[in-house]
């Protein structure tokens, strides 16, 4: 066990020097040429980065940590608002589709899932601004939060920091925050979503033909007990980790959504800092994005591990 | 049994939620979509423009105002003033009980009195005022006026009374106090910020005697204003008012469609029909004093000769501009001053658009085949020009018409002023708003020869000591009628020497959401939300 983590956090340990030594390039040819040794400028560097050091922003004098503390819970609460809209939206069509395997609701399920993988995110937010929030004015179109409501930053999630405000509007700024959240969350969620249709459904065909399945249901259960206790519970485990992989790509498609939906996270951030050539903020923005999915991948790989038996020969090194 | 219970308590929390979310009346409040901004919350160190005279409107007060039916002026802070028979002597009377805004980072102890406009202006004319350098040191409106060689003195006459003496009488002394840049700031709340060195504070955490406070700023993201209870004309109806910094004027079109903005100024001129149409959203539109402009570098071969100067001017089809870039929400501009001001000169005919005779003229110089030039073109389209490129492209194929080849030079925002200053353009594309209403604004910094050595505006680099004499002669006179005459002068000047060709006198336009009431729009074209109130 001990071993298996000294070995992950080893993996880690090299990825981010890695990292870091890609940042250090970005540093050195852009944001502070230097004229001294390259060795000692990149322990320098090391050593700056340990303190939590990324520079000062050429665009807004501040410090480019302190923006980066900003701007990064918005993108994290934007992603995983999405995730877990796309795990619901997900399992549920993925085991209708499994269940009907070959009929009608499989096939449109299916060609749904098509059309959603293969339209372009931004196109789909501008409709849906388009549609819903212009036309029809059911929600705002951009930010995160009315900027009526001054809300005080404690976890930096503005969903949650709404919910645990004293203001005499915190419901009200928490249904705002709410609005606010839902279309940038179904756009980025479609992609992933229909990620998930397909692993699950795949998963959930394999386990039907299992003999335990078939045994429950001449035990005489009803068909969503045998779904619940015994279906799901064993399509699932095998996706989680291929779920996590799901995260990198979610990152890169948020920074596309935060555009077009003006939310205030670090991909809407970062597209402002290259277009204002600020490259210390590229640079700050770049590494810790890096750092936030190697860490994210690590945790979810080695909690998968833990919590699933099946997984367990990864302890011990071996190959299938 | 099992779902009966949950079934129960899901209505339960559902009945909950609901009742408590029916409870709390909403925040009122108004969001003010606009340009971009990232400069200081101080107007008398920030460069003068259409977002700074709104944020001054709602955090400051100045000694004087303009009204905005009148125009003419009416005390803000002084509630009566006189000037002295030579013109050299202003007193002032201030009112009393006006109270500071009492903010997180500073609670006044004392009303405003004359000690706080005593500290305002020192620390604009008196370099060795504990405050002359924070934030740099640069006044750009009042070093544009030359405010500093125009101050003899200020005086303290009583705690409620002030005088300012002046070097030379200026007719625009007035019309300068009443500027949104003239603010009034605290001198306790400075004397406060010495005791905690922390000097700097006082341009990023203001304190002022306007009907909102700061509540929270982020620069090109937002400003948050909170309500000041205690202002002395009254408590302001809205609690929250918001400067939602949206730089691109679609988006602020569209925040507007779905409410999450009240007001947005400036729409792109494309839009304008389609937000007349809809029944959801008014309009408010005013001539405002802006000027856009082609300034030709008078020290650059061939535009130090007349002939060329006035080619172009006759080469350039400005009607066309117009229907083209503004879609009829602008006049055409024919002097330099527009026609809102109170010297335009309506009887002054523009250079007709004539390629024929600009030909000849380009004959006669000495360039029958034409020759080629650049153009500089400003990266950002502000509201007084939305689209400075295409602007440019219809002034090159128009050129091209009389065979000047111009090739377009577009500016990085970065580059803009520091290369500006260099003066090592052929033209440029620029455009003026007037900070206060007399028309020595327009002038003085644009074409004057003192505008020419300090490289600040004067893109044309044009000094003619004519000119410059009209200009002292008019705001030394306190006759209204010799100063019109004078002004009339100066722009004749102006049109036979071609320093710049004007092109447009663009609208200021806002629309808004019809439920905002009492909207407030300044003849300087910001925005005064301190009687605003919404209703459904």
């Amino acid at each position: 066990m001990l071993n298996y983590i000294m070995r992950r956090l080893n993996l880690l340990l090299f990825t981010l020097l890695m990292l870091s030594l890609l940042a250090y390039c970005i540093d050195v040819t852009l944001v502070n040429p230097r004229a001294d040794g390259l060795v000692g400028g990149y322990f320098r560097f090391l050593a700056r980065l340990l303190e939590g050091d990324l520079g000062f922003s050429s665009s807004s004098n501040q410090p480019v940590a302190e923006l980066i503390r900003l701007h990064l819970p918005a993108t994290v609460e934007l992603c995983l608002a999405a995730l877990l809209l796309a795990m619901l939206m997900g399992i549920t069509l993925g085991t209708l589709a499994a269940l009907n395997q070959g009929r009608w609701v499989d096939r449109i399920i299916l060609g749904l899932s098509l059309l959603g993988y293969s339209m372009p995110a931004y196109w789909l937010g501008m409709l849906l601004i388009m549609t819903l929030s212009m036309d029809l004015g059911w929600l705002p179109s951009s930010g995160q939060l009315s900027l009526l409501y001054e809300v005080k930053p404690v976890t930096g999630f503005t969903l949650m920091d709404t919910w645990l405000s004293h203001s005499p509007y915190r419901e009200a700024a928490f249904r705002d925050a709410l609005a606010h959240l839902l279309l940038p969350a179904v756009v980025l969620a479609i992609v992933p979503t229909t990620e998930v249709i397909r692993l699950v459904r795949g998963a959930m065909i394999n386990v039907l033909k299992q003999n335990y399945i078939k045994a429950a249901f001449s035990r005489g259960l009803s068909a969503p007990r045998v779904m619940f206790k015994h279906g799901l519970r064993n399509a699932l485990p095998p996706i989680v980790p291929m779920l996590s992989l799901q995260f990198g790509s979610l990152v890169t498609a948020a920074v596309i959504t935060e555009v077009v939906f003006s939310w205030p996270g670090m991909g809407r951030w970062l597209v402002n800092s290259i277009q204002a050539r600020d490259y210390a903020a590229i640079e700050g923005g770049v590494l810790v994005i890096a750092c936030f999915l190697v860490v994210v991948n690590l945790l979810s790989e080695s909690l998968t591990t833990l919590l699933y038996p099946a997984k367990r020969k990864d302890l011990y090194g071996q190959e299938d | 049994m099992n779902r009966m219970r949950t079934l129960l308590l899901l209505s339960l929390l559902g009945a909950l939620t609901a009742c408590k979310w029916r409870d709390n009346p909403p925040l009122e409040g108004a969001i003010y979509c606009v340009e971009g901004y990232n400069q200081s919350l101080n107007p008398q160190v920030s460069t003068p423009g259409l977002v700074v005279s709104s944020i001054s409107a709602q955090l400051y007060n100045r000694l004087l105002r303009l009204n905005p039916v009148t125009l003419r002026l009416e005390g803000d802070l002084a509630d009566r003033w006189q000037v002295s028979r030579d013109g050299l002597t202003y007193r002032f009377h201030l009112r009393q009980n006006v109270p500071f805004q009492t903010t997180p980072w500073f609670a006044p102890s004392r009303m405003l009195n004359a000690d706080d406009v005593l500290f305002s202006f020192e620390r604009i004319i008196n370099p060795k005022h504990p405050f002359h350098g924070v934030s740099g040191g640069r006044y750009p409106f009042f070093d544009a006026q030359e405010m500093g060689k125009l101050i003899r003195r200020i005086n303290r006459l009583s705690a409620q009374e002030v005088s300012f003496e002046l070097w030379q009488p200026d007719a625009g002394f007035l019309a300068s106090l009443a500027s949104d840049y003239a603010v009034i700031l605290s001198a306790e709340y400075g004397d406060r910020l010495i005791a905690q060195r922390a000097r700097s504070q006082m341009d990023t955490l203001p304190v002022g005697s306007g009907p909102f406070a700061l509540l929270a700023y982020q620069p090109d993201e937002y400003l948050k204003l909170v309500r000041h209870p205690g202002y002395w004309e009254g408590q302001p109806p809205l609690e929250r008012v918001v400067f939602d910094f949206s730089p691109s004027a679609a988006r602020r079109v569209a925040k507007l469609l779905t409410g999450e903005c009240q007001v947005a100024a400036f729409p792109a001129a494309s839009q304008i029909d389609f937000i007349a149409q809809k029944t959801q959203l008014k309009l408010d539109i005013q001539t405002n004093l802006n000027t856009s402009f082609l300034a030709i570098n008078t020290d650059k071969a061939p535009f130090n000769q007349l002939k060329v100067r006035q080619a172009l001017a006759m080469a350039i089809n400005r009607r066309k501009l117009l229907d083209a870039i503004f879609y009829d929400s602008a006049d055409e501009a024919d002097s330099l001053l527009p026609p809102s001001s109170w010297a335009h000169n309506p009887n002054l005919a523009p250079y007709p658009f004539d390629p024929l005779q600009a030909k000849r003229l380009l004959a006669e110089a000495g360039y029958p085949d034409g020759f080629s030039m650049t153009l500089w073109v400003p990266p950002i389209s502000r509201a007084y020009n939305p689209d400075p490129l295409k602007t440019a492209q219809l002034i090159q194929s128009d050129l091209k018409d009389v065979g000047i080849q111009l090739r377009i030079v577009q500016l990085k925002p970065y580059q803009m002023q520091q290369r500006l200053a260099r003066r090592q353009q052929d033209a440029v594309l620029q455009s003026w708003v007037a900070n206060t209403m007399d028309p020595d604004n327009f002038y003085r910094p644009l074409l004057s020869c003192q505008a020419k050595q300090s490289n600040a505006n004067n893109f044309s680099s044009w000094c003619n000591p004519h000119f410059d004499l009209l200009l002292d002669k008019a705001i030394a006179s306190n006759k209204l009628a010799d100063r019109i005459a004078d002004y009339h002068l100066a722009e004749t000047l102006i049109k036979q020497e071609v320093p710049l060709i004007p092109l447009a006198h663009a609208l200021t336009i806002h629309a808004f959401r019809p439920q905002l009431r009492q909207l407030q729009v300044d003849p300087m074209g910001g925005v005064a939300f301190k009687q605003a109130y919404l209703k459904d």
